[in-house]
């Protein structure tokens, strides 16, 4: 055994400093992508206002009249607002996409695609239109926590059912998830119908806003209560991001590794679901950011879950600000729902890429 | 207490019983060779050593209870091959043998240089920027091996011997690896290490077996050293077919399916 030809040192620092050099560079430029995008969607908009006079005004810079108080108003009450819940809610999609596709090691589990995102706006509109009815102290402040906690529980039920459907004795099989996806999601499609046919005037058009996905909606509480579901669920990634590595080689031989590999897929199941729920509640479905996105990334960096979970989180979050700028710019000063931009957009794409590798389907 | 052992171990699936009260020891030093036909609870047995399947009775690891260490207490001290095993993403092979350091007790100064030492020492040198998919079945396997002995790197570790546990390690390889992989689980009980493998080639089993166990319908049927259980009429009883144990030249004995021993060819022409 050549056990002494390897120098041991008890300190994993020297052990990272070796491997990580690429994907730290790859996650330095995604970082200044995110700056930039949210720079041009600061910019972007039906109205001229200019984004780099107000930042200068931000900056003490400038003659102090060189803003209009119109500019000012909407670079900082609707602009801002937009591109940060942007940056979360492509943050939250992608990352939910890394993690269910790393439990379900598939790169084609989506909580779009599988019916996750469905069950989580089934939860928001039951609290949109019978919130009211069922519990009238929720109202008022609560709402903001109310119908992120709806969608969440939505999310929740559909990730575990969805899970019981297509996992036998520890193999998940990707048919069965894909198609109980399908129906999971047509059966939240139907019930939310009905709630539509229930609801008034007023809640038809909450309801209408987010099915078709949009930020505009952006408020900074709505943004708080995002960024505290975010914040909570990004603290579990650096402990999930190992065991996801070695749930690639199955659950057995993550076992052998030492992982809890029970307690992983629980934690995943629960951030995924409160990801998912709290952008669903606030932005509405938005497609393929959470499958476009750790895909692109896997062919970039590798498929190592400690650069692609944050790593997806900062290109989801700056890609969907920059659909946002398109989707308030294209046919302005009309806005197109940005979930139409990110199908559009990412559609052909995931299409493109199961035609050019179609051994992941693994079907 | 350098052994993995257990005592009337159980292991049910729903109402099937696979295990009956068996009980197993494996000394660290040696290779202890798991044998009998598909179906007589081989797999399970060493799942159940493993911490994998839920079983009853005692199961010690170096002399601890083996239901009392966390996963990642057993991660250090043992390590298991699978016949087969699939990546999920496009890893390349350095990442996959590095998730063997990662499980391990041994934190590496330079873990590239470990990594490559494994995959020279499965005869994969060169091969560490590869995407692991892109592999043959064999070279796959040898790349799960690499990992696995990068998980248990030292034969005797700080607190007692690592353990290498494989289920049909050989299935995929061809005659050349399956040697290689025999010598070098050889070398790691030469060292201090402690091997448990099934196996179905009673010739491998016989050449680098220290001790062999043969299983039938969940039950030991014989144990011992691979002389004094490969007999004639221990291996009619247990694979219920005719079987030849021979001397061979080298010392050690080999065994030959007698039938066809006897009548060459003839097996199909009877008719």
């Amino acid at each position: 055994m050549a056990a002494t030809d390897v120098a041991v040192d008890r300190s994993r620092s020297a052990e990272k400093a070796a491997r990580v050099a690429l994907p730290q560079v790859i996650l330095a430029l995604l970082a200044i992508g995110v700056v930039i995008a949210s720079g041009i969607s600061l910019t972007a908009g039906a109205s001229q206002a200019s984004a780099l006079s107000v930042a200068a005004h931000w900056a003490g810079l400038g003659a102090a009249d060189a803003v209009s108080p119109r500019d000012l108003l909407i670079v900082e009450q609707i602009r801002l607002p937009r591109v940060v819940m942007g940056l979360l809610v492509g943050a939250a999609l992608a990352v939910s996409g890394a993690v269910m596709q790393g439990i379900f090691r598939n790169p084609l589990a989506d909580p779009g695609l599988a019916g996750v995102s469905a069950g989580a706006g089934l939860g928001a509109a039951t609290m949109i239109v019978l919130g009211g009815r069922l519990a009238l102290p929720i109202a008022g402040m609560l709402t903001y926590a109310a119908l992120p906690a709806a969608a969440f529980l939505g999310g929740l039920a559909t990730t575990l059912i969805l899970y019981g459907l297509s996992t036998r004795l520890g193999r998940t099989s990707i048919a069965t998830m894909l198609l109980a996806g399908i129906a999971l999601g047509a059966l939240s499609g139907a019930a939310t119908g009905v709630l539509v046919y229930l609801a008034d005037d007023k809640q038809l058009r909450d309801l209408t806003f987010w099915s078709m996905g949009s930020l505009g909606g952006a408020t900074w509480p709505k943004i708080a209560t995002l960024a505290l579901v975010l914040a909570l669920s990004f603290a579990a990634l650096p402990f999930m991001a190992r065991g996801l590595n070695a749930l690639a080689l199955g659950e057995a031989a993550a076992w052998h590794m030492g992982i809890s590999v029970e307690r992983l897929k629980r934690m995943a199941i629960v951030i995924v679901a409160a990801m998912t729920g709290a952008s669903v509640a606030v932005s509405g479905g938005i497609g393929f950011v959470g499958i476009v996105v750790p895909h692109v990334l896997r062919l970039a960096i590798g498929p190592d879950h400690r650069f692609l979970l944050p790593a997806s989180a900062l290109l989801g979050g700056a890609l969907l600000v920059l659909a946002d700028a398109v989707a308030r710019t294209i046919s302005a000063p009309a806005e197109l729902p940005i979930g139409i931009v990110t199908a559009l957009a990412g559609a052909p794409f995931f299409l493109w890429l199961l035609l050019r590798r179609r051994s992941i389907l693994d079907l | 207490m350098a052994t993995i052992s257990a005592e009337n171990l159980i292991v049910r699936y729903d109402a099937n019983t696979i295990l009956h009260s068996v009980s197993f020891l494996a000394r660290a030093g040696e290779v202890t060779v798991v044998a009998g036909p598909n179906g007589s609870g081989k797999s399970t047995l060493v799942k159940a050593l493993s911490g994998e399947v839920r079983s009853a009775g005692a199961i010690t690891i170096n002399g601890q209870d083996l239901r009392s260490c966390k996963g990642w207490q057993l991660a250090a001290q043992r390590a298991v091959l699978a016949q087969e095993t699939t990546v999920a993403f496009p890893f390349t092979v350095a990442d996959v043998v590095g998730l063997g350091i990662t499980a391990g007790a041994m934190r590496p100064a330079n873990p590239a240089s470990m990594i490559e030492m494994a995959l020279e020492r499965v005869g994969l040198s060169g091969f560490g920027a590869r995407r692991i998919q892109t592999l043959s079945g064999g070279e796959r396997q040898r790349v799960q091996l690499a990992r696995v002995l990068c998980q248990i790197w030292e034969p005797v570790g700080d607190d007692g011997p690592r353990w290498l546990i494989m289920d049909e390690p050989v299935a995929s390889l061809d005659i050349r690896h399956q040697i290689a992989l025999m010598e070098l689980a050889r070398d790691y009980a030469r060292a201090g290490g402690g091997v448990i493998a099934v196996m179905h080639d009673l010739n491998l089993s016989a050449m680098y077996g220290d001790q062999m166990v043969l299983m039938k319908s969940g039950r030991v049927a014989a144990t011992g050293a691979p002389d004094a259980v490969l007999r004639p009429e221990t291996l009619a009883d247990v694979f219920g077919c005719r079987l030849h144990p021979n001397l061979a030249p080298s010392g050690g004995v080999f065994v030959l399916p007698q039938s066809a021993l006897a009548t060459p060819a003839l097996a199909y022409a009877a008719e």
